[in-house]
């Protein structure tokens, strides 16, 4: 019934171009195209596997997006929770508009005042220097034991307020009434906060969470671009940018597709799993 | 016999509108976007040639964009894709120009005529008008080591030949200067940030009195291209630096600021040194101290070298670029009027407006007929945003003119473009700079430099490797790895420096640099068959 | 809502209130800084301003952009697919929504898992571009606001909204015998109302931000170029240029000159503004929460 139009849709927009992983199985050349190009069987799938950076990147963005993921949630969670237990009104519109501003605010523009802010003469080294925790600045954004760690707690500090909007909205629309009951039976205010709101934008949560978990080897690349450097670079690249730079920029569309099947698979397989494991789409 | 008759109005009608209306060329331009088409020299030259152009400038990535416009097939007229230009020759998407010069080349073959076979492909054919024309630049020196002008000026101007020397003189001053202006003095600043770290991947070559070939030294009697991250010198000056870093004039931040704090960094005039850079990076940190009014924290230029018997070649000869210029088509109706369009660009009328601008506005003539400016003239030009205003295109030829070198003369005897004639040279220069060269006895900072050498084959970077090939991958992986191991290098702990460098020469090894040496020794050996010597 | 306050009630507000605070310091800041670089002369950016008030006030970054004249064009280009493709977009998320969230479709999971797959699929960029080819879609305003009108995202997270209100308003709905047009557009959507206004931020700042779909599919058409395009032009311009030859480091008197650092300054603050004028009318709807209570019987 109304179903159809939509079913005909997602399938033109999202399934039809999908006809173009051919190109993984082919030494596709831009001017020849599809029909012209060379069928090179999985040789493409060969070469990804084979090269050792690949796993590196693999390594390196699984790792940051889920620290990302679990800082990510965590705070954004914490953020709607807490700014429901805000009573005035005034301020807690304030506080949620600036703490989305920085969503914003693009990488490159964020990556220079994050670079400044851990340099060595930065504020951040002048202010554990002057505390005595530190005798020495340290080069911060240089460590690669931390590098992931940076990433994921900027990541925090941008996208706190933007994340946490769509748990404000399920908790507004918490029925109040539940509340009321709650001060009837006298809890207290976190007793609420874990007995009501949480529960109640559970669902919420696990949807997204469900939906995130897929794009653990997708996600933007461009934060990871901006603060890389050549003392983090074994450990800051990402699949995405390997993509870019080894396909991509030098016009090996076989070998970004290639790429681009196995995000594709290992992304499905995630989501079912965690799926099956939560049931939550349903 | 009605219906006729209106046919016949109808099509004469379209005739003379079509003859009326100007023909319309869409273009393709891979330049910055200077909406050049909206600019005086663009509207007169418009209006005057009967010719509208529709440019469509690059804005996101150009690899892309290339690709989509090769894959679909959808061609403007004219193209010019920097360096994926020869995509677009090897999709068979460019027309040969041979003919076409040959019957209505006026003017092209006044400016292209000596340099017609070096912009010849394999083929024998012509694709497309390079821009870049070996300009020469006689004013700012190309590349070298960085010093203040304050450190040359505390000890008397020395001069500076070695490598050894410049850190020693680094190393003097910032013992005894440990604070500049209230900040702590910072001996060394080098640049890593992503794709400009080539200027610490190739120093080694340089020093060692190699042209600027890119990551390869170039044989200059067999011609054979060498990579040279294994070799002895490079570990030597590495290790230079190290030592540097290790006695605390090296600033760790280096390796990992980008660009923007680079500039940032250089214009608190508390940095003395870079360790090579090219004068187009390291502007913007000049422009800013001499806005700041510290001029004696500007930076010099300065030709260092590994020991002193070695002949510089920093300074830029003017060398021919050919991987990109403006080139017509397959899809373009009309490719007659279009070339006809590109040759009445070179004409000398319209090329004093792409160089120079409009007289009486940009520039004036004296009653010699010489061409010069005024100060404020002067100044406007070092403002792009007037540039693009006015429409004059630079020595880069912004979106790819046909144009001739800056040393090229006009028939009245001025130079193609001021940074040809000696005069605006001269006047260029601040009481600093005047200062700083008298101290050396130059005239201009170029002449500190050794004579440059033209090479026959033009610059080892200049060859674009075709896509996907072994070559180019090799190339990538070596960058990576550079970036990488370098930083280590320079930075590694006291007794560690042989360590990391045997772990490094392990991981070239695994590269498959012979497929990227042998590649362009193969072009560039061609290149040096077809230019001739 | 107890009227006494209480030690813990006490001891929570003062953390909350702190806590809060400190976070609105750090999130205020990047904002204020890019403020001030905006504002700042460009060159003397280039020392680094880290403070956020200008050293060198002037307005010539702004000045800059907004000569551009096709910008003014592009801004209501901008505002065209940003209001049709939001309208667009929330009424076929909601619509489709609705239809998932029906416990009696029997395709119901089926097509769920249809549409969740989605969000995982990467075609490349080629094969999309033929696609619209195909469509007729490239150099056409309608490649704005169609292919994101359904995405994943939206409709799984309105259904599962939608999921969770109670069976029974819909079904005493239907026994006085409504139509599902009027059960959805009567009964689901004001109750969904946070959630909606939620994705309609969304869809609404993905279309006001969006300039990549216009470099793919609409570069060469100038009539259909946008805000974030035209302003992105202006950078690549200033960053292209700081790299050219021609610029020499001769003291000038006039300090017109941009850098890419101030362009993205003023950039960013051209961009987001209107956001931040439009998004307290959504807002309500997530911060007050529901005061519908009533209707739930």
């Amino acid at each position: 019934m109304l179903a159809i139009p939509f079913i005909i849709f997602v399938f033109i927009f999202y399934y039809l171009p999908l006809r173009g992983w051919v190109m993984a199985f082919q030494d596709f050349r831009p001017h020849l195209g599809i029909a012209g190009s060379k069928w090179v069987g999985w040789l493409n799938f060969k070469l990804l596997f084979e090269d050792q950076r690949f796993y590196e990147v693999i390594r390196n963005t699984l790792a940051m997006n889920l620290l990302k993921l679990l800082f990510g949630f965590i705070s954004a969670v914490g953020l709607a929770v807490i700014l429901n237990e805000v009573r005035v009104y005034f301020f807690k519109r304030v506080v949620q508009t600036i703490s989305y501003l920085p969503h914003f605010v693009s990488w490159v523009v964020a990556g220079n005042i994050i670079i400044s802010m851990l340099s060595r003469g930065g504020p951040l080294n002048q202010f554990l220097l002057s505390i005595g925790i530190l005798q020495e600045p340290i080069l911060w954004l240089g460590q690669k034991s931390l590098f992931w760690l940076i990433i994921a707690l900027t990541d925090v500090w941008k996208e706190v307020g933007w994340n946490a909007i769509i748990y404000l909205a399920a908790i507004a629309s918490i029925d109040p009434v539940m509340y009321e009951a709650a001060d009837i039976d006298g809890a207290g205010r976190i007793k609420k906060i874990f007995y009501i709101t949480i529960p109640s934008i559970m669902p919420t949560i696990k949807i997204i969470f469900v939906m995130n978990i897929g794009w653990v080897l997708s996600m933007g690349f461009y934060q990871q671009y901006v603060l890389n450097n050549s003392l983090v670079a074994e450990v800051g690249e990402v699949l995405q940018l390997y993509v870019i730079k080894y396909g991509i920029n030098m016009f090996r569309f076989s070998y970004a597709t290639a790429a681009g099947i196995f995000q594709t698979v290992v992304s499905l397989v995630l989501v079912f799993i965690v799926n099956k494991l939560i049931r939550a789409t349903d | 016999m009605f219906k006729k008759s209106f046919v016949l109005v109808l099509l004469l009608s379209l005739l003379i509108s079509s003859a009326v209306q100007a023909q319309t060329f869409t273009f393709f331009s891979a330049a910055e976007p200077n909406d050049w088409e909206d600019s005086q020299v663009g509207q007169w030259i418009q209006d005057e040639f009967g010719v509208t152009l529709e440019i469509e400038y690059i804005v996101g990535d150009i690899n892309t964009k290339t690709g989509l416009m090769i894959a679909s097939g959808d061609f403007p007229d004219l193209i010019f894709a920097n360096e994926t230009q020869d995509r677009f020759v090897d999709a068979e998407s460019l027309i040969p120009l041979n003919e076409l010069i040959e019957e209505y080349g006026v003017n092209t073959k006044k400016l292209y005529g000596p340099i017609m076979d070096k912009i010849k492909k394999a083929d024998g054919n012509i694709y497309f008008l390079p821009r870049s024309r070996a300009n020469r630049d006689l004013m700012n020196p190309t590349a070298g080591f960085w010093i203040q002008r304050a450190v040359l000026a505390e000890f008397d101007w020395p001069v500076i030949e070695t490598v050894d020397q410049y850190f020693e003189l680094i190393r003097k001053y910032a013992d005894k200067y440990p604070m500049i202006n209230g900040q702590e003095t910072i001996g060394i600043r080098l640049l890593t940030d992503g794709w400009r770290a080539f200027t610490i991947e190739n120093t080694p070559a340089v020093i060692m009195g190699s042209q600027n070939d890119g990551n390869v030294i170039v044989d200059q009697e067999t011609y054979q291209a060498k990579t040279f991250v294994d070799e002895d010198f490079a570990r030597d000056y590495y290790q230079k630096l190290n030592q540097m870093y290790l006695g605390g004039y090296l600033d760790p931040e280096s390796f990992v600021a980008n660009y923007d704090q680079y500039i940032a960094a250089l214009s608190t005039g508390a940095v003395l040194g870079v360790a090579y850079d090219q004068t187009w990076q390291i502007g913007p940190a000049n422009t800013t101290l001499s806005e700041a009014g510290l001029d004696e924290r500007m930076f010099v230029c300065l030709p260092v070298k590994m020991t002193a018997d070695i002949k510089d070649r920093y300074q830029d000869p003017g060398t021919l670029v050919v991987r990109d210029g403006i080139g017509i088509s397959v899809n373009c109706k009309d490719p007659v009027a279009a070339f006809k369009f590109l040759d009445r660009l070179q004409s000398e009328e319209v090329q004093k407006m792409l160089r120079w601008g409009l007289v009486g506005q940009d520039y004036l003539v004296d009653q010699d007929g010489r061409m010069y400016r005024t100060k404020e003239m002067r100044e406007n030009h070092q403002n792009v945003n007037y540039m693009y205003r006015i429409g004059v295109v630079g020595n880069e030829s912004r979106n790819g003119f046909p144009t001739a070198p800056n040393w090229y003369k006009y028939a009245d005897g001025n130079s193609w473009d001021p940074t040809g004639q000696v005069e605006e040279i001269r006047a260029s220069y601040t009481d600093w700079d005047k200062k700083v060269l008298a101290a050396y006895g130059k005239d201009t900072y170029p002449e500190m430099f050794d004579q440059p050498t033209i090479s026959p084959y033009g610059y080892a970077w200049d060859i674009s490797i075709p896509d996907g090939h072994p070559a180019i991958i090799a190339n990538t992986k070596l960058r990576d790895l550079q970036s990488e191991y370098l930083a280590k290098l320079v930075l590694a702990e006291t007794g560690e420096y042989e360590q990391v460098w045997l772990e490094y020469l392990k991981k070239v090894e695994r590269i498959d640099l012979e497929a990227y040496e042998n590649y362009l020794t193969q072009k560039i050996r061609e290149r040096v068959e077809a230019w001739g010597q | 809502m107890s009227k006494f306050r209480t030690r813990e009630d006490l001891f929570l507000d003062t953390l909350i209130y702190l806590f809060l605070i400190f976070l609105t310091f750090i999130t205020i800041y990047p904002f204020l800084n890019v403020l001030a670089i905006s504002l700042n002369d460009a060159i003397d950016s280039n020392r680094g301003l880290l403070g956020i008030w200008p050293r060198k006030f002037t307005l010539y970054n702004f000045q800059n952009i907004l000569s551009d004249h096709q910008i003014y064009h592009a801004t209501m280009i901008s505002i065209l697919r940003t209001v049709i493709g939001t309208v667009l977009g929330l009424t076929a998320s909601t619509v489709f929504a609705y239809v998932l969230s029906r416990k009696d479709f029997f395709l119901r999971k089926f097509l769920t898992a249809f549409v969740l797959i989605t969000m995982y699929l990467n075609a490349g960029i080629l094969p999309i571009f033929f696609l619209y080819r195909e469509l007729n879609l490239i150099n056409n305003f309608l490649v704005y606001v169609i292919p994101g009108m359904v995405t994943a995202f939206n409709v799984i997270v309105v259904k599962k909204f939608i999921e969770q209100l109670p069976d029974s308003l819909v079904e005493s709905a239907r026994i006085d015998g409504a139509g599902e047009l009027r059960i959805l557009v009567r009964i689901i959507v004001p109750l969904s109302l946070p959630i909606l206004a939620t994705i309609a931020l969304f869809i609404a700042v993905y279309q006001w931000n969006a300039w990549f779909d216009t470099f793919l599919y609409a570069s060469s058409r100038e009539s259909l170029s946008t805000l974030q395009y035209e302003l992105m032009k202006t950078l690549q311009s200033a960053m292209r240029n700081m790299g050219s030859s021609s610029v020499d480091y001769v003291q000038s008197a006039t300090s017109q000159m941009t850098t890419p650092q101030s362009v993205r300054a003023a950039m960013t603050i051209i961009a987001t503004a209107p956001i931040l004028v439009v998004y307290p009318f959504l807002q309500k709807y997530f911060v007050k929460g529901l005061t519908l209570g009533g209707v739930k019987e």
